[in-house]
């Protein structure tokens, strides 16, 4: 039987068996439960399409699991098992997901590395981001270890075959839309509670702000205040700010992701309509001042150009250039 | 998965001077922002997601050239 070659990505990894894939697509696969997705080159379209519905929908109800428990574990302000709870998820998201990628990387470029050095250098990186993110750092390396956790948990999900990555996007674009809009969704009844509170929302957040301005007058502080002010400059307190989730960010990169596997101009129309969809909801929260889905605008445009760009603009560009038609 | 405008409605029910960590530059007490800012934050915004896009193509394209 013919693997299709996202099966052959899924499919083709047995642990402790014959020809182990030491690619990154053969290491994730590894994680029990991640190596069922095999789609055989015979199966009809109609079951791909009902394989991959159910597992979006089992996706989504997850993910309804997840932001519930989260809800309750807010309403109870049971704050220290939240943040144990966000902390090992990005610790170990960052050691064992950048492991993989590290480990990959070597493998292919043939570079030797001992184990003890790469155990140690993972574990390092591991407590490094934990540390950024939820303590003390300076603000460039807090954003550059969420960029981090964004693009690893991206490229992860770009392992998903095809058919099943699209509808997991399109189900959790739709379900984002419910959570933040609806009178009570769970999003939506999180960020309420933060604001009626004023503690901040729990979960990972990428903020965007305005610098307050740092008084240039020093000699007359005492020196108390000059330590603020030092403070202050390592890490500026800011005013007005807009936060995005970081889920946002993974599943807009996991949409490149999947585009990226295809063709070069189907990236930079995606990469477009992501950008486009999210400044019309940036233009949206101007106006409308409230908690908005990051999702739908960019999520849909990009679904929309991706297959706009397959189906129309590249068959185009091609037939113009056998034809030796230039456009300028 | 939201975008947030940290500006708190202005009928919220916490008001200056009830107390709690939200009492310092409580958005009630805040002017509103201007276009220009606000659209500089959104190009602040749009920055990192741009940034975790490109590098989630790099990836794919150095760690498993052959997907």
């Amino acid at each position: 039987m013919e693997e299709t070659e996202v099966g052959v990505a899924w499919g083709s990894q047995s642990p402790g068996g014959e020809g182990e894939d030491e690619s990154y697509a053969g290491l994730v696969g590894q994680i029990p439960g991640l190596s069922s997705f095999v789609f055989d080159s015979d199966t009809p379209w109609w079951l791909m399409v009902i394989i991959a519905l159910v597992n979006a929908v089992l996706f989504m109800a997850l993910i309804v699991v997840v932001t519930c428990v989260l809800l309750l574990l807010f309403y109870f302000k049971c704050m220290k098992i939240i943040y144990g709870w966000l902390m090992m998820s990005s610790g170990l998201l960052l050691s064992v997901f950048g492991g993989f990628t590290f480990y990959a990387l070597l493998y292919r470029y043939n570079v030797p590395f001992d184990f003890f050095s790469f155990m140690f250098l993972l574990f390092n990186f591991g407590l490094a981001g934990v540390v950024s993110i939820f303590w003390r750092s300076p603000k460039k390396m807090k954003q550059g270890f969420l960029i981090l956790v964004s693009v690893l948990l991206a490229n992860g999900f770009t392992l998903l075959p095809d058919i099943l990555t699209w509808f997991v996007l399109g189900v959790v674009a739709f379900y984002d839309i419910f959570a933040v809009l609806a009178p009570k969704g769970p999003l939506k009844m999180i960020v309420k509670l933060s604001q009626k509170r004023g503690q901040p929302i729990p979960g990972l957040l990428y903020e965007v702000g305005m610098a307050a301005p740092i008084p240039p007058d020093e000699a007359s502080c005492t020196e108390e205040e000059r330590n603020l002010i030092e403070l202050n400059r390592l890490d500026p307190p800011v005013g007005h700010t807009v936060k995005l989730g970081l889920g946002d960010f993974v599943f807009y990169s996991v949409l490149l992701g999947r585009a990226a596997l295809y063709d070069l101009v189907t990236v930079f129309t995606c990469f477009i309509a992501v950008l486009m969809g999210l400044i019309c909801t940036l233009i949206l929260l101007l106006f409308l001042r409230r908690a908005l889905p990051a999702l739908p605008f960019s999520i849909f445009a990009g679904i929309f150009f991706y297959y706009m760009t397959r189906l129309v603009l590249v068959p185009y560009a091609i037939e113009l250039g056998l034809n030796l038609v230039f456009i300028c | 998965m939201p975008a947030i405008d940290d500006v708190r409605d202005l009928d919220d029910s916490k008001k200056p001077g009830d107390g709690g960590s939200s009492d310092q530059g409580s958005a009630v007490e805040e002017p509103p922002i201007s276009l220009e800012d606000h659209l500089k934050q959104a190009v602040a915004v749009l920055k990192p997601v741009a940034l975790t896009m490109i590098l989630v193509v790099i990836l794919g394209m150095f760690v498993d050239l052959d997907r």
